[in-house]
Parts: structure tokens; sequence; C-alpha cells
């Protein structure tokens, strides 16, 4: 079990540093494999579980230096590129992760009022989902300014329509080429044009007023867990919803799209146990492995503050690591190192048909970064699927 | 916030993890294992809206194992509630 744990956190270093690699890759293949891994199921729930929380806190490394988000780090790409550009991307790294530790622990220790609270609120809100979902889409999409809520709107609907399309095809893993195109592929693309940048500095402080971070936490916690009740919404939503209230600053914006990251994967758990319902792709695997109760939440809270405390020691010392990185290494050449490398992984996982998507959901997703219009409206391609199924 | 704070926070969430990890396994319940080998002959297969959908006929008659004594003679038709598990890498059906 030990060696469960310390094989996922390796993992989920892996799935969070290397662009465009989620865990719910590596829990397909775990799928995939079952027939012949001899581990105990409880074995292998540790290694996914110790996985995704150790991915949630790595994952704001190439998002910040690199410019290649997933779906859940997307909205971090902007305030933390003004701090790249300032040579400060470490500090955006040290306030995401800030957020993520405050948030995970609270969130564990809030963990029997969540378990005692979805089932109500999920029994209350879901009737009203196929209007409520809607109506928050507007919200966000009216909350653009001027010509941007049309591209928003544009943004929405294109991604909707392509995320039915890949939905509806045989292609193995069709979400890997569609977020990957949708999020992290045009990104990587936009940011070649960013030849040079700042010389990196190790920055041991993150400048943020303790009244921030207890707002940013506060605000991270409720939006991280509120969000998992509704179907197809994501992280990123939360961040954009919960911050039009908060109106926080750069900083505090960090420390709230690092604290709903790091909620998100435990709340999720707890919507699999009380509502049977698997919010992502290596919480699904984990299911069909073991069948996870509410008595055996104490467990996983172990498991979820053991790797958090692991995973924030070492997104310090990467972050280290990759601010060293980008002082020597030619940003240009790494970046086409990457698009490469997941071009490549994209063939091998999804074969040809997974390139077009890609290609195409690159296409779609360079418009809101484009246009100034948030990226977050790309999530159409899961959320619009989840409206025709809801209505 | 310096980062040594930071790293206290994390140092002392890993001391309180550990225990809290030797103290959940207790309530963890290791026989439930869903995922096992199925094994027998194709007898209907479509797929619909990329979700395929196989019937199969398994090679072997599927032991079912009840941990009490019941009264059911061979040629009977039954319905048991249960679950599949695995044992010795074969299928069996534990019936409740």
């Amino acid at each position: 079990m030990i060696t469960a744990l310390i094989l996922g956190i390796i993992a989920g270093i892996f799935t969070g540093i290397v662009p465009g690699i989620h865990i719910n890759l590596v829990a397909g293949v775990l799928i995939g494999i079952s027939a012949w891994i001899t581990a105990s199921p409880l074995s292998i729930g540790t290694f996914i579980f110790s996985m995704g929380i150790t991915h949630t806190f790595l994952d704001s490394l190439p998002s910040v230096f690199l410019g290649a988000p997933n779906d859940d780090t997307v909205l971090a790409v902007l305030p933390a590129h003004k701090y790249v550009l300032r040579g400060r991307g470490r500090e955006a790294i040290l306030l995401m992760t800030i957020g993520s530790l405050l948030c995970l622990i609270i969130a564990v220790i809030a963990l029997p009022l969540l378990v005692k609270a979805f089932p109500f609120l999920y029994k209350s809100l879901s009737p009203s989902f196929p209007v409520l979902i809607p109506l928050i889409i507007l919200f966000l999409i009216f909350r653009e300014v001027s010509w941007r809520r049309l591209w928003g709107f544009a943004v929405f609907i294109s991604s909707g329509i392509f995320g039915l399309i890949v939905l509806d095809t045989t292609i193995n893993q069709p979400l890997f080429p569609m977020l990957t195109g949708l999020f992290g592929m045009s990104g990587l693309l936009l940011s070649l044009k960013q030849s040079i940048i700042p010389s990196q500095s190790k920055a041991n402080y993150a400048f943020i007023e303790r009244k921030e971070i207890m707002k940013a936490v506060g605000t991270g916690i409720i939006g991280g867990s509120a969000i998992t009740l509704f179907p197809g919404m994501s992280p990123a939503h939360a961040a954009l919803l919960v911050n039009s209230i908060a109106k926080l600053k750069d900083a505090g914006y960090l420390v709230l799209v690092g604290g709903i990251n790091g909620v998100d994967f435990l709340a999720s758990l707890v919507t699999l146990v009380t509502l049977s319902r698997a919010r992502n792709g290596a919480l699904e695997a984990l299911s069909t492995f073991l069948k996870v109760n509410t008595t055996e939440m104490i467990y996983f809270a172990g498991i979820a503050l053991f790797a958090g405390g692991i995973a924030t020691i070492l997104t310090l010392i990467f972050s280290r690591v990759f601010a060293l990185m980008m002082n020597k290494v030619n940003y240009f050449a790494v970046s086409i190192g990457v698009i490469s490398f997941i071009i490549v992984l994209c063939a091998v996982v999804s074969g040809f048909q997974g390139l077009i998507v890609m290609a195409v959901g690159t296409a779609i997703g360079m418009i809101a970064p484009l246009t100034g219009c948030s990226r977050s409206h790309a999530m159409g391609c899961l959320l619009v699927p989840v409206l025709t199924y809801l209505w | 916030m310096e980062e040594k704070t930071l790293l206290l926070i994390a140092i002392i969430v890993i001391i309180i993890g550990l225990p809290l990890i030797a103290i959940g396994k207790n309530f963890v319940k290791e026989d439930e294992r869903i995922m096992t080998v199925l094994e027998g002959t194709v007898t209907s297969a479509y797929t619909t809206k990329g979700v395929t959908i196989v019937s199969v006929m398994p090679k072997k008659p599927i032991p079912a194992v009840f941990f009490e004594k019941v009264n059911y003679t061979k040629g009977q038709d039954v319905k048991i509630e249960g679950k599949l598990h695995e044992y010795k890498n074969k299928i069996e059906f534990l019936g409740e």
C-alpha cells in the first residue's frame, strides 16, 4: 500500500509536469491492463487517488512556465503569464500552491459536512440543472466586455458542436485529443510568439496580504466544492463565478485557482461516494476497482493530506528547476519539443482521427486568446453534450 | 507568505496524514473487487453512441457461492442476487 502511494505520487509528478498528459489517460491505461494487475483493489485505489491529488498541485508548473494549461488551470494562464513576463513566475507557482494546500486542508476538515450536505444539495438543485446551467453559461458570456460577448458565444457554440461530434465517435480516449487541442496545444502554439522570456527569479516569498489569502481560500473552498455538484462544469467555471463576487486581485486570483483545483478532486470523491457520480476518468477508474463508502473516506482523507503535503514540497522544488530552466534553455525550442511530444502521444493514444480532433480543437481553442474572451467558454465541448442529455 | 511557512504547513500535513491513513485502513473493505475477467463466446454485439454492448455466454458455468445453507437443486431455474467476485483467477458469483 505504501508502494502504491509512492508510485501514485510519482505518476502524479509525471502527469502534472508533462503538458498534455492527464490523470484520466493513466487511469484509462490502468483499466485497459486491469486483467493483468495483481495488486489489491485498495492499492490500485490508493495509486489513483494519490496520483490525482499530486497532479492537482504540479499541473500549475506547465501552465505558468510553458503556457500549456489543462481544462482545470486554464484561467490561471493570463495572470500567471503577467508574473512570468515580470520574471516572477515562481511567485505565481507559490501563490497557486498556497491556495491548493490550504483549501485541501480545509476540505479534509469539512469532509463530514460535505458528506452530509452533498446528497441534500444535489437533490434540491438537480431538478433545476436544465435551467440553472444555461443561466450560468449566459452569465459567464455576458460578463465579457462588449464584442467579446459575441466571441465568447461563438467559442461556446463551436466547441459545443465539436464536443457533440467527438463524443459520438469511436476514437480511443476522445477527451485526450479534444481537451489537449482546446486548451493545451492552442496555448503552446500562441506561446511560440513569445520568443523572449525575462530571467526568472528564485523568489521564496509571495507578495499577498493575509486578508486576500483568507478571502481567496474561503471562496475557493465553497466554489471548488459546489461546482462538483454541477454536471459538466469545471474548476475554471467555479473560478470565474466566484471571482465575479470576490473581485480578487491577480495574486488572490492565483490562490483561488490553485485552491479550487486542490478541492475539486477531493470533493469529486465525495460526489462519487454520496451520489455515485464519477466526475472524472480517474475516479471512474477508481470506482471500477474499489467500492468507496463513507467510512473509507477517513483513509482517503489521510492519503489526500499525505500526498498534498509531499506534492507541495515537490512543487516548490520543481518550480526552482523550471525557473532555472527558463533562464538557461531556449523557450522556443522547449515549446517545439513539447508540441512534438504531444502530437506523437496523440497519434499513439487516439490514432489519426485523434490528430484531426486535436487540430480542430486547437483551432477553436485559439479563438478565445486571440479575441480576448475567456478560454473557459471552450468548456462548451462538455457542457453542450451534458445539456443535450439533461434536456 | 514565505516559502518556509508553506513548507512547514506541508510537513505538518504529512505528519497528520500518516496516522489518518493507518486508522482509515481499518475501515476499508478490501474484498469488494469489481474488476475481473469474463471468458466466453460472444452471442451478440452492437455499438451505439460510443457504447459497445456485448452479450457473452460463459464457456464454463459460473459458480454461485453462498456462505449459508440454501436449498437449490440441479435443473432448477433461479434468480440470485449478489456480486461478481474473483477467486483464484476465476469468476464466481457471491450470493447474498
